[in-house]
């Protein structure tokens, strides 16, 4: 005989990220249960995949039992997008169990449950919150069978009424010998993770029968719109025809002098590093490679960490900003992640089909990340420059950098290694003067110039003068040989 | 706004406008209010109906004197038989506009609870109207 296994349906949450997180979306007629402390968003997760499983023809029920009181449930839940007033008593059905939960009769709860499911025909079930319904159950004398034997035949009549089944619950721990915890195909963790003084939602999918769900804690936020989860970007490695492909398409740094140190310019796709001291010209070279892909008809996405984005954009960048060719990203939430970032970001991209990527600086990215997610920076840094380009962005980021004339540091990070391209920018003195001067230190797969170039910044951006030449040890800061001709190849008069 | 109570409210206004005796309109009224209690309580509970409607009647009292007895009744989830008793020996008109001011009050105070809009929603499928046919009193509940 032909084996034609069951084909298990998944369903879409209607939840951002988190179809992603469950490997495809939810299974359909599963058994599920919703964890985690009060206040962690059980509800509103429960709420926002209800409107979006729920139809005129195959509705919800959302069973109210105890717990919260159903009048102060409407009032705040309406106050999400997703809340739509139309489908209350058509597409969505709440229903109280208040009388029945109190009565301690878990059998009385379970008939009433199965006469509305029988009556309704529902596509989903929720129960909130399954803590009530355990407590009624034990506060009649009932044994922990009792409830053992309640969450059995819940889970076998939903499914056979062919109803994707949510039971949510609060004080609940994983090292609970729960029953509930067995029968359940799926299990999702909501937690609120605290480091020192901020607090971070996080998500996890503990089980999920048939699916191969991605492991770890993922970031999510609620916000009018409801839930939205950061699940990790996907991240695919370019073809060799594409990298080809790519090296042939340069970018033009809008530094006409640096696109010829470069070769040609940034390769698509690539990610570059401008790495220099404080006020050296970081973020005047990312400002002009956006302003030229401006020029030449692309868009771009910039995640401008810096004190007062505004004053250091410029005005030509404000400009553009103002017209939506290049996209900004907040950057100001109080629980930002990378991975936030990174899909904030991936967002623009696909909206603005952005070709550019600025993150100015990484410095500020580290300060304005959630104190949690700072340990692991490097990683969610190498994951996020991964995604982007695999989405066939070009990124330039800029890092600030002690000026240190002992050694030759690109980042603080480490991030040089994950990066496909190093600018470095340096001060140095010479004849009391602090001049600048930089050079392309990296560019993978591409011939560039092994020069230390002289440069100064005026009212048009970036000037690239002439080599240093004549001195040694520049790296150091402090030139050794003396050449009075220096200064004035790049126009800086003597005294 | 509360356009459902106004529905409701002027069906009871015309039974009062073609003559119906007091206990006639009395009957409707509380039947009208177990209907609403039975499309409210499964959503949100109850309690909660029963808490909006002793409030409601409290709210009321002041300008409907003869409904400040019926708040002991009002204790009692799904019972309106003391409304109707004290309605019924109101005259028409006093029956029409006494039960009209407590279900706007009801709906005023529903609806700045969980906004206007649901709580049309919620109130539409409340029917027992002379407008579907002649008022059957005091089927449900």
């Amino acid at each position: 005989m032909n084996a034609v296994k069951a084909a298990i349906q998944c369903l879409g949450t209607g939840v951002p990220g988190l179809d992603e997180v469950l490997g495809g979306g939810l299974p359909e007629f599963s058994f599920n249960l919703i964890a985690g402390p009060p206040g962690s968003g059980k509800t509103t997760l429960a709420h926002q995949i209800m409107f979006a499983l729920a139809t005129r023809k195959r509705p919800a029920l959302y069973f109210t039992v105890l717990g919260e009181p159903p009048l102060k449930m409407l009032r705040y839940q309406q106050q999400f997008e997703f809340f739509d007033h139309e489908q209350v008593n058509a597409a969505v059905r709440f229903i109280n169990l208040a009388d029945d939960a109190a009565s301690g009769d878990l059998d009385r709860v379970l008939r009433r449950i199965v006469g509305e499911v029988e009556a309704h025909g529902p596509a989903a079930v929720f129960v909130d919150s399954f803590r009530s319904v355990m407590l009624a159950g034990q506060g009649d004398g009932e044994t922990y069978m009792g409830v053992q034997q309640f969450i059995q035949q819940l889970g076998m009549t939903m499914t056979s009424w062919q109803a994707t089944t949510f039971l949510i619950g609060e004080y609940l721990t994983e090292l609970d010998p729960n029953p509930v915890f067995t029968v359940a195909d799926g299990v999702i963790w909501l937690r609120q993770s605290l480091h020192r003084n901020s607090v971070v939602r996080k998500m996890e999918v503990t089980k999920m029968r048939g699916q191969r769900t991605l492991p770890g804690l993922h970031t999510f936020r609620i916000s009018a719109a409801g839930i939205q989860v950061f699940a990790p970007a996907p991240v695919a490695a370019p073809s060799e025809s594409l990298v080809a492909q790519r090296m042939g398409a340069r970018l033009r740094m809008g530094v006409p002098e640096l696109d010829r140190m470069m070769g040609g310019g940034l390769p698509r796709g690539y990610s570059l590093l401008i790495a220099g001291p404080s006020g050296s010209g970081k973020s005047t070279l990312a400002a002009a490679f956006l302003a030229e892909g401006a020029r030449g008809g692309e868009t771009a996405v910039i995640a401008a960490f810096e004190q007062r984005p505004n004053a250091a954009r410029g005005p030509v960048l404000a400009d553009l900003v103002g017209s939506d060719r290049i996209g900004v990203v907040d950057t100001g939430a109080p629980d930002l992640s990378v991975e936030a970032i990174t899909r904030l970001l991936l967002a623009e991209i696909h909206r603005l089909k952005a070709s550019r990527v600025v993150i100015d600086s990484l410095s500020g990215f580290e300060l304005a990340l959630a104190p949690t997610f700072r340990d692991d920076f490097r990683e969610s840094l190498s994951r996020l420059v991964s995604s982007l380009t695999s989405a066939g962005a070009s990124v330039v980021m800029t890092s600030e950098l002690e000026d240190r004339y002992t050694d030759l540091r690109f980042s603080p990070y480490g991030a040089a290694f994950m990066t496909d391209a190093i600018i470095v920018q340096r001060y140095i003195e010479v004849d009391s003067r602090l001049l600048r001067i930089l050079a392309v230190v990296k560019l993978r797969g591409s011939d560039h110039s092994n020069e230390l170039r002289l440069f100064h910044i005026d009212r048009d951006g970036i000037k690239i003068g002439a080599m240093v030449a004549g001195r040694e040890g520049l790296l150091g800061g402090q030139p050794s040989r003396e050449t009075r001709k220096v200064a004035s190849d790049i126009g800086v008069e003597h005294d | 706004m509360e356009s459902e109570a106004r529905r409701i409210q002027a069906t009871i206004a015309d039974l009062a406008a073609i003559d119906a005796d007091a206990q006639r309109i009395a009957e409707v009224a509380a039947s009208t209010w177990r209907e609403i209690y039975a499309v409210l309580s499964p959503v949100i509970g109850p309690g909660g109906v029963t808490a909006l409607y002793q409030r409601s009647l409290y709210m009321t009292r002041v300008a409907h004197p003869c409904l400040a007895s019926v708040r002991e009744d009002a204790l009692r989830p799904g019972e309106f038989a003391a409304l109707q008793q004290v309605l019924s020996q109101q005259t028409s008109t006093h029956v029409a506009a006494a039960n009209g001011a407590l279900l706007l009050t009801f709906c005023d105070l529903l609806g700045s609870l969980i906004s206007v809009s649901l709580t049309e929603r919620l109130l539409r499928s409340v029917h027992n109207l002379p407008a579907d046919g002649p008022a059957v009193p005091g089927t449900r509940g």
